[in-house]
């Protein structure tokens, strides 16, 4: 059981990492974007840019990679981040600017997402790739077997989480983006420049997602429709966990990673994906708002 | 000798949220420093869009809004608390899932290094405020988020305050209460420019009043003046019934 837990925590920290941006941006941008999974595997691939000028250099604590990785995930999400603030000026901007409706926005981000995956397919191919081919041995934690890579993946993204709650609760910046999430007009009077929350808020939703990316690629391959298949249970996690409470996205996403490591041992792999559907339809059977969400 | 630039002042505003379609058809207001000033009226004669427009949420069309002889008209809301100038909405006017105390910061936002002792100053004014400071002001009574409103709105130092209706859904009690309030804060040397409904209320604590009616003046004088006259009891009580009697 502890070893399914183990499996499940690996697979919630990827998807954590890209929902609590999906999260912030439905919550202040009001619409859930569908580039977010995208953000994942353009994150991935700029780290791969990286990688391939440096070099794999040998390997950091006994990890499969070394600090030209390092290196490549701070490069992926600055330039993921500023991805996602062009895309956001040429695009998302200028249908807030006109008032579009929510689900043109929603419709903008299928297209966004799209182009995003397809210039990944133009500029490296269909075929998987990876940072390093070294072999690490797993290490045996009291009976559970994990890969380092899956441990480094797991301390990150609880680092990360911690980071965000921090920088949410005690800056200036992260509560003005709780008050914008809450509402804009009673922001904008209170002296908050609401375009200014939004820039921070792709800046971090986007660096977010390419952090998921490069580990995403670390502990499984790189490959251009990562990020979209990460894109369902991302989704249920935001519904499970409530899509107006950022931890209620986290709560959700280890709920789905649960889940998943769970079918995996006791059903067969391929019937993962169901269970994001199948949570999804019980939590708004039960729970309309989701665990923690807010009743509209 | 010239007179005293009025502190704040509306010069026939035309304002609406559609082009073309005007709620505010030409109002013409002055709030001198110091000054309750309230603004009456019936629904829909638009007491909250002439609050609104002076707080840039809703496009003035043409006309000029001063403060300080200064023009803010055209002046991205968001700027508006580093001109002096606070606004306090009917509705949604905390932050609910955040606390009192959290509400109140984000009202210094202006001002980081002040917030602590501004904080105090607001403790003092509103002391139930104190004792729930680390509640979530979602759970807060109606008249308990409307002094966290007030003290949200005080913290950023503001010299005019906007308030739109403050009594809106409270009791006698509280709105006496809230008004009560907003004397003090007049006493600390802040403006004030308040939209209401309750008339008696409102002008009991004014100096001048403004009645609008279909989005224009349709009577001024002082408070005393506006409480004796039959024509605003009649607007207000549908007989030529004195609102002060």
């Amino acid at each position: 059981m502890m070893q399914v837990i183990a499996d499940g925590l690996v697979a919630a920290s990827f998807i954590t990492l890209g929902v609590v941006g999906l999260s912030m941006i439905y919550n202040i941008l009001n619409f859930p974007t569908f580039a977010q999974g995208d953000h994942i595997a353009v994150g991935a691939y700029f780290a791969l840019g990286v990688v391939a000028l440096a070099g794999t250099a040998g390997s950091v604590a006994g990890l499969s990679f070394g600090w030209p990785l390092i290196l490549g995930l701070f490069c992926a999400a600055v330039l993921t981040a500023v991805v996602a603030l062009a895309l956001d000026r040429a695009i998302f901007a200028q249908l807030r600017r006109r008032d579009a409706s929510r689900i043109s926005l929603i419709m903008a981000s299928f297209g966004v997402a799209l182009m995003l995956r397809y210039m990944i397919v133009m500029a490296a191919g269909h075929d998987p790739h990876y940072y390093a081919f070294a072999i690490t041995p797993a290490l045996n934690l009291g009976g559970v077997r994990i890969q380092p890579n899956e441990l480094i993946s797991i301390a990150v993204t609880v680092a990360m989480v911690v980071g965000l709650h921090l920088f949410l609760t005690r800056t200036w910046l992260g509560r003005s983006m709780r008050a914008v999430s809450e509402n804009p007009t009673l922001a904008r009077v209170n002296g908050i420049d609401v375009g200014r929350v939004v820039r921070w808020t792709w800046i971090i939703g986007a660096g977010m997602a390419a952090v998921a990316g490069v580990l995403l690629g670390v502990v499984v391959q790189i490959h251009p429709f990562m990020g979209f298949e990460l894109l369902l249970p991302m989704f249920a996690a935001l519904i499970v966990g409530g899509m107006t409470n950022i931890y209620g996205a986290v709560l959700g996403a280890v709920l789905i990673g649960l889940a998943e490591a769970l079918t995996i041992r006791y059903l067969a792999p391929e019937y993962r994906q169901a269970v994001s559907f199948i949570a999804v339809f019980v939590v708004l059977m039960v729970r309309p708002q989701g665990i923690l969400g807010e009743k509209p | 000798m010239s007179a005293p630039v009025p502190h704040l002042a509306v010069d026939d505003l035309v304002a609406g949220y559609v082009p073309d379609v005007p709620i505010l058809r030409g109002m013409t207001l002055s709030v001198a420093t110091g000054e309750i000033v309230t603004v009456l009226g019936p629904n829909g004669a638009g007491k909250s869009t002439l609050v609104k427009a002076v707080a840039g949420l809703v496009p003035a069309r043409s006309g000029e809004i001063r403060v300080k002889g200064g023009s803010i008209r055209g002046l991205a809301t968001h700027r508006l608390v580093a001109a002096g100038v606070a606004y306090v909405p009917q509705t949604e006017n905390v932050f609910t899932r955040l606390s009192v105390e959290e509400n109140l910061e984000l009202g210094g936002l202006s001002a980081p290094a002040e917030v602590r002792a501004r904080m105090a100053e607001m403790y003092a004014l509103f002391p139930d405020l104190a004792r729930l400071r680390r509640l979530a002001a979602g759970r807060l009574s109606g008249g308990q988020r409307q002094m966290v409103a007030v003290a949200r709105a005080l913290m950023a130092r503001p010299h005019l305050i906007m308030l739109d209706e403050p009594s809106a859904g409270l009791s006698p009690k509280l709105t006496e209460m809230v008004f009560q309030k907003l004397e003090e804060v007049r006493r600390t040397g802040v403006t004030l420019l308040v939209v209401e409904q309750n008339a008696r209320a409102a002008l009991a604590i004014s100096d001048r009043g403004y009645v609008l009616a279909e989005g224009r003046q349709r009577f001024t004088g002082t408070a005393r003046e506006l409480l004796s006259s039959p024509e605003v009891g009649e607007l207000y009580l549908g007989t030529r019934t004195r609102l002060a009697s």
